[in-house]
């Protein structure tokens, strides 16, 4: 009996600790600042809708990246990839989740059908979903080039701080 | 010995679930906490400010808002009046499918009854806390909440006086 609640205990309190957290924890959006100078700099996704004017502060999905164009007048448009990398806390729940399913042992029953359904969904969905991922930490910083006689388009891709 | 194992598995998913960790909040996690919104107007490049009086975007615009918030916004555009309109939260669609997952885990979570024999009792009161403790962190974490998702507004022009 002592053996068996102190499983239960255990199974319990590892289930609770670390399955399907990651996104709850650390959400599908990460918020990521941006700044520029000058300010007021429009700021435009993919679709062509304007999501803010800087310094702002955005939530981004966190997963994909996201190419932003940053315009004012007078100055040449600059194209920003909001890059995402490893969540090192999401992983580290991920990963356990993932040996938390190798140790299951349910029954063949469809209730244990379920369980193991319902756990793997949650792991996988922090994958999908974004948990295990994250925006960089540090704000992105923008330095707008003004514009001269001709117009060009400048391209950067921010992995850290962005300048 | 196959049947210990799973009940204990079954427990420790439950006690999970009770505490709040196991699949709670379904629609948060599935949904995220904010909401993408977009602001057309008629006519476009008309600036959205909040209610502190941020200038937030020019429309068109996306805007990514808290899905437990109800924000006032603003629009002006030199030669048209002023309009405010407020994006209403309503239910998120999501919400079924939460309440339905967690009366399922509640019902697995007891195999039966301590008397083997009134089943329901155990099956309402197990589904009753799951559901408590993994649906309504969702309205507090903003997951049970969703916007239109497309919002288009007709400014009108102003009256020379």
């Amino acid at each position: 009996m002592g053996t068996l609640l102190s499983r239960l205990v255990f199974i319990g309190l590892s289930i609770c600790t670390f399955t399907g957290c990651a996104t709850l924890i650390f959400d599908r959006y990460d918020k990521v600042d941006i700044v520029t100078q000058p300010t007021g700099v429009e700021i435009y996704d993919s679709e062509g809708f304007n999501i803010g004017i800087t310094p702002v502060q955005i939530p981004f999905k966190r997963l994909p990246r996201q190419h932003l164009t940053l315009r004012k007048d007078g100055y040449v448009d600059t194209t920003v990839v909001m890059s995402t990398s490893i969540n090192p806390w999401g992983t580290a729940l991920f990963l356990v989740e993932a040996k938390e399913i190798t140790n299951m042992s349910p029954s063949p029953t469809i209730y244990g059908t379920f369980l193991v359904a319902e756990a793997l969904f949650i792991i996988v969905s922090d994958f999908v979903l974004g948990g295990v991922f994250k925006k960089n930490d540090t704000p992105y910083i923008v330095r707008m080039k003004k514009r001269s006689t001709s117009s060009t388009l400048t391209s950067i891709d921010t992995n850290h701080s962005g300048h | 010995m196959l049947a210990i194992s799973y009940r204990v598995i079954a427990v420790g998913v439950v006690a999970s679930h009770l505490m709040g960790c196991g699949a709670p909040a379904l629609t948060t996690v599935v949904s995220g906490r904010y909401d993408e919104v977009i602001v057309s107007t008629t006519p476009s490049n008309v600036s959205i400010y909040d209610e502190g009086g941020t200038r937030l975007a020019l429309s068109p615009a996306k805007l990514t808002i808290a899905r437990k918030d109800q924000p006032t916004l603003q629009l002006r555009k030199d030669g048209f009046q002023d309009t405010t309109i407020v994006l209403k939260r309503r239910v998120n669609r999501l919400v079924p499918l939460s309440i339905i997952q967690a009366l399922v885990i509640g019902g697995m979570s007891f195999q039966g009854s301590p008397d083997g024999q009134n089943f329901l009792p155990w099956f309402l009161f197990a589904s009753a806390i799951n559901l408590t403790w993994s649906h309504l962190p969702d309205y507090f974490l903003g997951g049970a909440w969703d916007h239109k998702k497309e919002i288009d507004v007709r400014m009108t022009k102003e009256t020379a006086e």
